[in-house]
């Protein structure tokens, strides 16, 4: 089977890249993921419950994540599902920062002090 | 009721396939934004994040392959039926609804056989059991039509049309159903792990 094209799934959407960037620090389940992107975002990006389970749908059937049958911690609720990145999310989250890496020094020459 | 019965009665207006597969989620989610922020702040999210994704995850399962065919059969048996009933009142200028219909099933050829040849043996006899109950209706149509109209004189032509009407329509859905019905496959069982 052929590996999928990484650039086929750039640019993420935001909420995608949000979600990714909150699993890279392992798996969590939604509510702990809606408080991480609400974190990472400085509070400017808020997560309502059907957004984030749309997105982690879209993510699950991309095969960018996937449901964890482990529990990290045996005292939490174990109705809660867990999500964790797949190897393929971990290389498209990746390619989807140096996308943003390359725009964000572009900007930063373009905008140089003085150059205005 | 509590604001999480409510939540939960809210979620029925999401599609199935997406309730069913985390409705319990929703609920959860919103129970701990509750307890974490208050009822008035969960309200505020959850209520702005209902008003925009039910409608958005509604039109994207309309637009999804298996719903896009779905409607794609009901284009063409509607414009079929519109056709053949068209005969009856416009005269043979309808048969330009069966040609189009004739047309788009032959260039969408593929994606139909792909959505009959999936096997499936609930889907095989809910379509064999439809063909059934259509043929009846079509009979029936048939069979009260003349008990109706057959003494008379001068043939109400409403009432002609409308008995036409039901008998097309459930002819033409029976025979899409047996056809479509017959050429489903049944599904394998599963064989039991050792």
């Amino acid at each position: 089977m052929n590996a999928p094209d990484l650039q086929s799934f750039l640019p993420l959407p935001q909420t995608q890249f949000h979600v990714l960037v909150a699993l890279t620090e392992g798996e969590r389940h939604g509510y702990a993921i809606m408080g991480a992107v609400e974190e990472s975002s400085g509070g400017l990006v808020k997560m309502g419950p059907a957004t984030l389970y749309g997105t982690l749908k879209r993510l699950v059937d991309a095969g960018l994540a996937e449901e964890s049958d482990r529990r990290p911690d045996d005292d939490d609720d174990q109705r809660r599902r867990y999500y964790r990145l797949t190897g393929l999310g971990q290389q498209v989250c990746h390619a989807e920062a140096d996308r943003l890496a390359d725009l964000v020094a572009i900007t930063r020459t373009n905008l140089r002090p003085g150059l205005a | 009721m509590s604001t999480h019965a409510i939540y939960r009665t809210l979620t029925i207006l999401y599609p199935k396939e997406f309730r069913d597969r985390y409705g319990d989620d929703l609920v959860q989610n919103h129970a701990d934004l509750t307890a974490d922020r208050g009822p008035a702040a969960a309200w505020a999210r959850t209520g702005l994040d209902l008003i925009v994704t039910i409608p958005r995850y509604h039109l994207e399962t309309i637009m999804s392959q298996r719903h896009t065919t779905t409607s794609l059969n009901a284009t063409i048996a509607l414009l079929a039926i519109a056709g053949i009933a068209g005969l009856f009142t416009v005269g043979y200028p309808s048969l330009a609804l069966v040609g189009m219909a004739s047309i788009i099933a032959v260039s969408q050829r593929s994606r139909i056989a792909h959505a009959i040849r999936e096997p499936d043996t609930d889907r095989r006899h809910r379509r064999l059991i439809t063909a059934a109950v259509l043929s009846f209706v079509s009979i029936a149509a048939v069979v009260v039509a003349l008990a109706d109209l057959g003494g008379d004189d001068h043939w109400d032509n409403g009432r002609l049309i409308a008995y036409n009407l039901v008998f097309i329509a459930s002819a033409v859905g029976a025979i899409a159903s047996l056809l479509t019905g017959l050429l489903t496959p049944k599904a394998q069982p599963r064989q039991p792990a050792n």
